[in-house]
């Protein structure tokens, strides 16, 4: 720039604005969050942004079968027609308007039974005297962790009735008689998804509840307020914003469930839009399976913006501010060994007799409830002993290179997630109130509404074919590790920015000023203090993702096949034995993983909530 | 020195890189032509030399509809000492599994070996995948069943009954009565949404219009129409749905159902394959196909042959000659064996077919010996074979159909 010579020149003018440009563009640059926060965003993009996408543009175009039902039709050409078979057909009853009004009532029933009870669970084991909490809260999550349908299995198991015909299921052995709604349909549907819901609404509760200072509960009552009134206008309301936000999470998962709706809703024909989904992709008809996942995601996203109105989500408390949480915990006084018996019976009807039906049924030789004869060649038998499986699942080299892809799969994404959480949550947080931060924030949270069958499928159509400089990854453990990640990223951003949010930025702003380097800072200061967030949220990914099914189902090949996948083939073969006995497996590895974890990281599934 | 190893090193990289593309680049007509496929097919095979090459190749990938491939895995093992992994992916799964690879220029399938429509109707006739038939059966096979696919065996779809329950014989005598009242809540099946072989049986009902009114008219009089369409096959699956059928997820599952021995009033099946009727001798199960008007069987069919672009084509001729079996037995003038199928002599002469030898399927070559209850397949049994090209024309109208009345 020239000497200024008293005139304000358009060249002098468009010069200043360049340079103030430059000038943003450095500052801007010189903060680290935001250069992440492209870098994030690009890696949204490509996993989160591109899939949506993908989906409408399934939806909007034939695909090579709909030849078969448009005989003008061209394989990959623009059309509205499944948009019009969805929801403007004859079909439209049967495949959008019953199946969403099922999916809606699941999810309403199975948020209104779980949240209460899980709520109440977490406050007795947060804020009460309650003994054997320790164990209480780790046989709880024991649901959240094992695949959902095997819920639905021992559903069957126990309630099965004589519509189905063959064997009869334990209470009808016992003479019992089993009426349709209780062995078929909603009810059970809602029941199973319950048991498995309750601990996901317990976690999240529970995280709430513990970081929520009693000492303005203690204030309303020096001050006069009664137990009630406390309660009421005190304990409530700063509740509010955490169960408004498990609400709407347990929901949203609710409506896409698949496994549990397509094993108790199929001997009553009782169909789900997940359910719908899975058999349009199955018959190869994908436009209108993804004109479906349209609506169900904006379903979703009404929801949790409607959450978002009326409650407010992003009302936080402070947490790890130096001012000392006290939690007081209550006395339960009288009723403590009572409460004690109902909470250890709820345990163990809901989820330890369920385990053992599981466990005791892959003894038995024909999977009846002859236990005279208990057996371990499903187990252990040697090969040649158990039909089409060759050997009992120890044996068998199938069932234990499948184990080892799992423990393979379950630990790398859960380090990489955990990773990648805690960048979330530092370029999310640092950044707090920018356009970018909420658009990092919103993207990362996308996952969570669209169903795992859907993304699955368009992660196979995505990453099948070479892009540029990014090879096919079509069959490669990597693409396993990319789609558990992406799917994953709702809940390890969550723990990230919630671990993010507690670590006060003066720390960091301390070190910037004494010239620490940003890779420094992270080192010394975010990395260390953000662990225990960023463990929760690997333990998390770890224990969910021994269990998904419908995510890998399409992306598994034989290298990388996981025991998800072995397992749901026997049940649809109905192997029975062998699926229960895998089933078990998963849920002793994912629980092996999980105190491993948690004894390795200390840090506790209660930090997840947030 | 220095100079002269430049060079070589150069000759060298530009040799590699011309291999390299070399090898990227081969058509399909190349592959074809490299493999004997498609046009180059041979009317017979030099089985010495496709076995010395198969044990160079390594691991070959099938991708099957049938749990039993495993088994058929295993006895190739014990007889060649060659790996071939099997991906079970059900009738739908394993040529979708395909074709999205091969849309992406993947080709990591051998030998695709499953049923349905799009396996004749889009699979060859688009070139992912090519039928080769081993000169060891040709001969024993009729045109229809080598041309213009493969069969590996007869799948065999019919209604299924609990014979400890109904000692005299099957509980109805017309496909009909199953519209009956006394039906209702009884009737179950496979959920043919999601289980193209299962549905299947059901398309080609349409297909036999006549066959299904003339049944009715002869027990129950002048059929009135109620679904809409005038068409008994449609009016027979409306008036199913409407009886409050009861689906399930596999066809063990209907098997066990319906054959559970022991109950006092079991469920029958609608027509679903049968291929399970092998767990009466494993499972102590009761059932057997009906005898019922106007047809007892409809068979369907597993097909079986080579993706384009395999990377282990000798594997997969080797592999298919191997489960197609041998006509050791129809030389041999057998004409029934006594189970087990899966050991000793059985097993020897039935080779890789052992694993469906069974009351529920059939080989395809002529003069091949029945399992023991296996219903024949000639006159005076009323069998109809399925119509793939109606199928392939109608099945997903159908399918709607379905949808629209309950299923």
């Amino acid at each position: 720039m020239g000497e200024f010579d008293g005139t304000y020149s358009e060249t002098s003018g468009i010069v200043t604005t360049l340079t103030k440009v430059r000038f943003r563009l450095l500052r801007w640059l010189s903060r680290p969050e935001k250069v992440m926060g492209l870098v994030l965003l690009a890696v949204l993009a490509v996993l989160v942004v591109l899939p949506l996408i993908q989906i409408v543009i399934g939806a909007s175009t034939f695909g090579y079968n709909d030849t078969r039902l448009v005989p003008d039709a061209v394989p990959g050409a623009w059309t509205l027609y499944h948009w019009q078979r969805v929801a403007a057909s004859r079909l439209t009853q049967v495949l959008l308007v019953k199946p969403l009004l099922n999916s809606l009532s699941i999810a309403l029933g199975v948020v209104l039974i779980a949240l209460p009870l899980g709520s109440l669970l977490a406050w007795l084991v947060v804020r009460t005297d309650l003994p054997l909490k320790r164990l209480i809260a780790n046989i709880s999550i024991i649901p959240y962790v094992m695949p959902s349908w095997v819920m639905a299995l021992a559903w069957f198991t126990v309630f099965k009735n004589s519509r189905i015909g063959g064997s009869p299921g334990f209470f009808e052995a016992m003479g019992v008689n089993v009426p349709n709604w209780l062995s078929y349909g909603y009810i059970p549907i809602v029941l199973a998804m319950t048991i498995h819901y309750f601990p996901y609404a317990f976690i999240l509760v529970s995280g709430a509840i513990a970081s929520m200072d009693s000492q303005l509960e203690d204030t309303a009552r020096v001050l006069g307020a009664s137990k009630k009134t406390v309660l009421r206008k005190i304990t409530f309301p700063l509740m509010l914003p955490a169960l408004g936000s498990a609400f709407v999470l347990i929901f949203s998962k609710g409506l896409g469930t698949f496994g549990t709706p397509a094993i108790l809703g199929l001997p009553v024909r009782y169909y789900t839009v997940s359910t719908r989904v899975y058999a349009l992709l199955s018959n190869g008809i994908e436009g209108s399976a993804y004109a479906l996942v349209v609506f169900l995601i904006l379903i979703s996203s009404l929801t949790i913006y409607m959450n978002a109105k009326v409650i407010g989500v992003r009302k936080k408390f402070t947490t790890i501010g130096g001012k000392g949480t006290r939690i007081q915990r209550m006395k339960l006084g009288r009723a403590k060994i009572p409460i004690t018996i109902v909470v250890c019976t709820f345990l163990g009807v809901c989820i330890l007799a369920p385990l053992s039906m599981l466990l005791l049924q892959s003894l038995t030789l024909n999977g009846d409830f002859n236990f005279r004869e208990l057996t371990l060649t499903y187990w252990i038998g040697a090969p040649g002993s158990v039909y089409a499986a060759n050997a009992g699942i120890l044996r068998d080299p199938y069932v234990l290179g499948g184990m080892w892809n799992t423990i393979r799969l379950a630990v790398i994404s859960a380090v990489v997630a955990s990773v990648a959480g805690l960048f979330f949550g530092y370029a999310v947080v640092k950044a707090r109130g920018s356009f970018m931060s909420k658009l990092i924030e919103n993207l990362a949270f996308t996952p969570y509404i669209i169903p795992s069958i859907a993304f699955g499928g368009i992660f196979l159509s995505m990453f099948a074919r070479s892009w540029g400089p990014i090879p096919s990854l079509y069959g490669t453990f990597t693409l396993l590790v990319l789609v558990t990640v992406a799917k994953r990223l709702p809940y390890t951003s969550r723990t990230g920015i919630s671990a993010m949010m507690q670590i006060d930025k003066s720390l960091e702003e301390a070190a910037y000023l004494r010239g620490a380097s940003w890779v420094k800072r992270m080192w010394k200061i975010i990395i260390p203090l953000g662990k225990s967030g960023m463990m929760a949220g690997f333990i998390l990914s770890l224990i969910t993702s021994m269990r998904m099914l419908s995510l890998i189902v399409l992306l598994v090949t034989p290298k990388t096949r996981l025991l998800t996948s072995m397992t749901y083939r026997y049940v649809e073969q109905g192997f029975t034995q062998q699926a229960n006995a895998i089933a078990v497996l998963i849920i002793l590895m994912t629980l092996s993983g999980y105190f491993l974890a948690s004894a390795l990281g200390k840090s506790k599934l209660e930090h997840i909530g947030g | 020195m220095i100079w002269n190893r430049k060079v070589v090193l150069l000759l060298a990289s530009v040799a590699l890189l011309v291999v390299t593309l070399g090898a990227f680049a081969e058509t399909l007509d190349e592959w074809l032509q490299r493999v004997e496929l498609g046009p180059y097919a041979t009317e017979t095979q030099n089985w010495d030399a496709i076995i010395a090459a198969a044990k160079e190749e390594g691991t070959c990938i099938v991708y099957s509809s049938s749990s039993r491939t495993f088994l058929a895995s295993d006895s190739f093992w014990d007889e060649y000492a060659i790996d071939v992994q099997v991906y079970d992916l059900g009738s739908t799964g394993a040529l979708d599994k395909m074709f999205r690879e091969h849309k992406a220029g993947r080709y990591e399938a051998d030998v695709i070996f499953t049923g349905g429509s799009e396996f004749v109707f889009r699979a060859l006739p688009e070139q992912m995948i090519f039928t080769f038939v081993p000169d060891t059966v040709a001969a024993y096979l009729p045109e229809k069943y080598k041309n213009p696919a493969l069969f590996q065996r007869l799948s065999l779809g019919g209604i299924i009954y609990n014979t400890e329950a109904n000692p005299d014989g099957p509980p109805i005598d017309n496909v009909w009565d199953l519209t009956q009242p006394e039906w209702k809540g009884k009737v179950t099946l496979k959920n043919p949404m999601t289980s193209e072989s299962t549905f299947n049986y059901i398309s080609n009902l349409v297909n036999h219009d006549e066959e299904l009114l003339a049944a009715y008219e002869a027990e129950y009089g002048t059929l009135e129409y109620t679904c809409g369409i005038e068409n008994a096959g449609y009016e027979l699956i409306y008036r199913v749905l409407k009886n409050d059928p009861v689906l399930q997820s596999s066809s063990a599952d209907v098997a066990k159902a319906v054959g559970t021995p022991g109950q006092e009033n079991p469920p029958i099946s609608f027509y679903i394959g049968t291929s399970k009727l092998t767990l009466n001798q494993s499972d102590g199960l009761v059932n057997a196909i009906a005898d019922i008007e106007p047809v007892d069987v409809q068979v369907g069919e597993s097909y079986i042959a080579i993706a384009a672009f395999a990377k282990h084509p000798n594997t997969a001729k080797l592999w298919i000659r191997w489960v197609m079996g041998t006509p050791e037995p129809i030389d041999l003038g057998l004409t029934e064996l006594e189970p087990p199928y899966y050991e000793g002599e059985n097993l020897r002469m039935l080779r890789g077919f052992a694993p469906w030898f069974g009351p529920g399927n059939a080989n395809p070559m002529l003069g091949y010996p029945r399992a023991q209850g296996a219903v024949s397949l000639d006159p005076p049994m009323q069998v109809w074979p399925l119509d793939m090209e109606f199928i392939w024309e109608n099945a997903l109208q159908i399918q709607e159909f379905w949808l629209i009345n309950g299923g």
